[in-house]
């Protein structure tokens, strides 16, 4: 059962993302600002903060699979960012792991590593066309807005998902 | 970081950008087909995305019907100034439509470009990152569906299927950038029609580009555009949008045309694939068939005689 939960809410995050998301907030295209929620990368990077590198790692492979499968035709790009973010965010010492401020610093800081990377290999490959300028006011303060937002609203509950694993690998080791 | 970038992870690192850099280029080429692990992950995926689909779209038509009470008035007001029009048009559009079946009768043509069989289907996700504009419906290769097929809204034509698995396929949608992303379509003018190509989305001034346009052609604002047919996978008469602005192409031999899709990109429930029903042109032309089969019935007649003239000698 614990062991499944992380995998599990980092899932259901990533259907929110391409789902829920995508049908209650139809974006029209007028204003040419893009909203990317980045919910499952919150996820991830918490995944990292709380449980070490290794296990954000493997859960940041197993979202990063699922986003290349379904969402793009091009296989590779996600799994290896959601990998890499994981492991670059993985701070895992005492200080950030009793403060929101110092988590909320981090998955800014990932948001944004993460969305040059995408954007440096999407321009790359010819499929992104905006220029830099344009990328960092149209998609990257865009994606800061809802996904800091977002990431206020998540970083309770992951704390108490976190708390409670621990407490029960506390409870089996007796 | 205490541990950051030792040996070992600075080894693994490298061989996750090659693999990285592999896998790009596996995916890059044209494929024809999805390798099953692809199909497999897609559709166990897709199978939850239906699921929780459902309820948000039904609260998204909830948020709207009320959006649309508010609207009501002046639609009633305009659209009974419409009516007036219409019991005319459709008067005409039977007409035409029995003229239409008398000449077909007579000419002894059973199927048209113009044919397909339509198959319903739900969106159930849209790709957040906004990079490639694809979208996910919940029927597959056991409901019919095959790569290239025509996806059509009631307001007309929104992309074609890109990949097709099992119980999934995902659509393309016209607004993606892609030029390989090729329609042939046909511009209204009042007499002859003008046959153009619809390539690439030009993100500047949010249309579709009409290029390949004949210079000598007289294309205005306000001329639809709809498919062509010619182009294989696709049935003739979709609407595709209207011309918006039109200019000369870099070197002025032909003509570039702007076009405003006719289709809503951005809010999208259900959408429907076309099935052409002629599979392909061979069958208007049966002709090609017979003489190509008689060029392999002389070929197997050739063959033997070949080979028994190999085992003699």
């Amino acid at each position: 059962m614990t062991r499944f939960l992380i995998p599990v809410s980092i899932f259901c995050l990533f259907l929110v993302e391409g789902t829920w998301f995508e049908i209650l907030f139809p974006q029209e295209n007028e204003s040419g600002w893009v909203w990317m929620p980045r919910f499952a990368l919150i996820g991830v990077v918490l995944t990292s903060i709380y449980r070490g590198p290794v296990a954000g790692v493997w859960a940041g492979v197993f979202v990063g699979f699922l986003y290349d499968f379904t969402y793009t035709q091009i296989l590779g790009i996600y799994t290896f960012c959601f990998g890499f973010i994981a492991y670059m965010s993985s701070y895992s010492l005492p200080v950030v792991r009793n403060s929101y401020g110092w988590q909320w610093l981090i998955i800014f800081c990932a948001l944004f590593v993460f969305e040059l990377i995408i954007y440096f290999i999407y321009f790359l490959l010819g499929i992104a066309g905006l220029s830099f300028g344009e990328f960092l006011v149209k998609r990257m303060i865009a994606s800061w807005l809802i996904n800091g937002a977002a990431a206020l609203l998540l970083l309770v509950p992951f704390r108490r998902i976190f708390d409670w694993i621990e407490n029960q690998e506390k409870i089996r080791q007796r | 970081m205490p541990h950051f970038f030792n040996n070992k992870r600075l080894i693994i690192l490298m061989v996750s950008i090659i693999l990285l850099v592999i896998l790009i280029g596996f995916s890059m080429r044209e494929r024809e087909s999805v390798p099953w692990p692809e199909e497999f992950v897609r559709d166990s995926v897709g199978v939850f995305q239906s699921t929780i689909s459902r309820p948000a779209h039904f609260a998204a038509n909830r948020f709207e019907a009320v959006e649309n009470l508010l609207d009501t008035y002046e639609e009633n007001k305009t659209l009974k100034q419409q009516l007036e029009k219409y019991a005319a048009t459709s008067a005409e559009l039977e007409n035409t439509r029995q003229e239409n079946e008398t000449l077909r009768e007579s000419s002894e043509t059973q199927e048209m470009l113009s044919d397909y069989e339509s198959r319903q289907a739900l969106v159930v996700y849209r790709n957040p990152d906004r990079w490639t504009q694809t979208i996910g419906i919940n029927q597959g290769t056991q409901n019919g569906i095959e790569q290239d097929m025509a996806v059509v809204t009631n307001e007309g034509l929104i992309g074609r299927v890109a990949e097709a698995s099992e119980f999934s396929s995902t659509v393309q949608l016209l607004s993606d950038g892609e030029r390989t992303n090729r329609i042939s379509a046909s511009v209204d003018t009042g007499e002859d029609p003008v046959n153009a190509f619809i390539e690439g989305w030009d993100e500047d001034r949010d249309g579709l580009m009409l290029r390949k346009i004949r210079s000598d052609a007289e294309i205005e604002e306000g001329q639809q555009v709809v498919t062509s047919g010619m182009g294989g996978a696709f049935p003739s008469g979709i609407p595709i949008g209207e011309v918006q602005s039109v200019e000369p192409d870099e070197y002025g031999l032909t003509y570039n045309a702007l076009i405003e899709p006719a289709a809503d990109f951005s809010d999208l429930t259900y959408v429907n694939v076309l099935d052409r029903s002629i599979e392909d042109l061979s069958e208007e032309f049966p002709s090609l068939e017979e003489d190509q089969e008689q060029e392999n019935q002389e070929e197997e007649n050739v063959d033997p005689v070949g080979e028994e003239g190999g085992g003699e000698s």
